[in-house]
């Protein structure tokens, strides 16, 4: 089972301008200082990181940190 | 290194490249409030600080003009034996006839000389040099030459934040004959991600999905350039540059990162012109090419469609030969 921790653990190894300790799990990324191509490099990362494709018609649709852990474990 | 002298023989090798930038640059700091973005977007981000805008009379054709200017500045060409010209381009002047043709003109180009577009974005160069070359070598073809001009200041909707302050006008010229010293193709690899072709696209104006194009690029490029490699029993550690399309800086800094190559092995060097779509390799091969000073090299090209092309190349130098290119 993949937690928001894990996911958090990503954003910090990413060149994001903002830490996991500051990032709200239940809040989207776009209010907190990611703008779209921050959100596509942690997207990126998260593939790697968990090795697993994320779906063209998925992107949009993860827009917070809680969205992507759901995508993970579903 | 061998050089055989028959006609068919794979010893076709890229012995220069011209090319041309126009003098106008327009800043992306003055348009920072517009797009609501600040200056560590532009240096972290984009790592596009101006963009290379060619004037609005100014024709395809009068951008590969001046490349080809460029290059018989610089090499010695044998301009009544070119047997092939093709133009990698998106944006003709014309719909018909094809952009080599009317160069082919303007240039006084041979009768006995092929002419063909290759309708291609980023990885244009890259096809566009797998196409020739293959051309080359089973016809036993000897000169030829190879353009690449993509001006998307044409295209470009001006107040639209994903595309206004990436792309760079631009055109280069690559010639291709069988002796001088240069880069000859080793292998290439190729591919398109199935359902992407929307990401990027025009009927009139360029339309960009940007997290679409960094995402299929982090996801295909390093796997092609893995694969070609391992396919001749070579590590990243046997290349000398590996010369990434600078689609934008963050794109060029997750392909390095997924390789675990440095800055100076991946160069990122379009701050001042932009991306110029499949224009970007060929100008960031010149210098090397000049100084030769690599003897292998991977070029990769990625964007429109989305496709990508890897060319595996590695120099070949004839003393001998060196000026049978003039």
């Amino acid at each position: 089972m993949i937690t928001p921790e894990d996911v958090l653990h990503v954003v910090d190894s990413t060149d994001l301008p903002v830490t996991a300790a500051k990032l709200r799990v239940d809040a989207p990324f776009l209010t907190q200082g990611l703008d779209s191509l921050d959100i596509a490099t942690l997207m990126v990362a998260v593939e790697t990181r968990f090795q697993k494709v994320i779906p063209e018609d998925q992107l949009g649709r993860l827009r917070s940190v809680n969205d992507i852990v759901n995508f993970l474990n579903a | 290194m061998t050089h055989s002298t028959s006609p068919y023989s794979a010893d076709v090798r890229i012995v220069g490249i011209g090319s041309y930038l126009p003098a106008l640059r327009e800043a992306n700091a003055a348009r920072l409030a517009e797009f609501g973005v600040d200056e560590a977007f532009l240096h972290r981000k984009l790592g596009i600080l101006a963009r290379a805008v060619k004037a609005a009379d100014e024709s395809i054709r009068d951008l590969c003009v001046q490349a080809y200017r460029d290059l018989t500045a610089q090499h010695a060409i044998a301009h009544d034996e070119i047997e092939l010209c093709c133009v990698v381009t998106q944006n003709p002047d014309h719909a018909i006839p094809h952009t080599a043709a009317i160069l082919h003109h303007r240039l006084e180009l041979p009768r006995a000389c092929m002419t063909f577009d290759i309708s291609q974005g980023c990885a244009g160069y890259a096809c566009g040099i797998a196409i020739v070359i293959s051309t080359m070598e089973r016809l036993g073809l000897q000169r030829a030459l190879l353009f690449t001009c993509d001006p998307y200041s044409k295209i470009v909707d001006r107040n639209d934040k994903n595309t206004a302050l990436i792309f760079g006008d631009a055109a280069s010229v690559s010639y291709l004959a069988r002796s001088g010293p240069g880069y000859a193709l080793v292998d290439a690899s190729f591919g398109t991600a199935p359902g992407s072709s929307a990401c990027l696209r025009s009927d009139d104006v360029l339309m960009m999905d940007g997290s679409a194009v960094l995402m299929n690029a982090a996801r295909e490029v390093p796997a092609s350039i893995r694969g070609l490699l391992v396919k001749h029993g070579l590590a990243l550690a046997d290349i000398d540059r590996v010369l990434l399309h600078p689609g934008s800086k963050r794109v060029v800094e997750l392909i390095r990162s997924a390789l675990e190559l440095d800055p100076v092995k991946a160069p990122f060097e379009i701050a001042s012109y932009g991306n110029t779509v499949s224009s970007s390799i060929p100008l960031m091969l010149k210098q090397p090419l000049h100084d030769l000073a690599h003897r292998r090299l991977v070029l990769s090209g990625f964007g429109v469609g989305f496709s990508w092309g890897s060319c595996l190349v590695e120099l070949r130098s004839s003393p001998e030969s060196a000026n049978d290119h003039t």
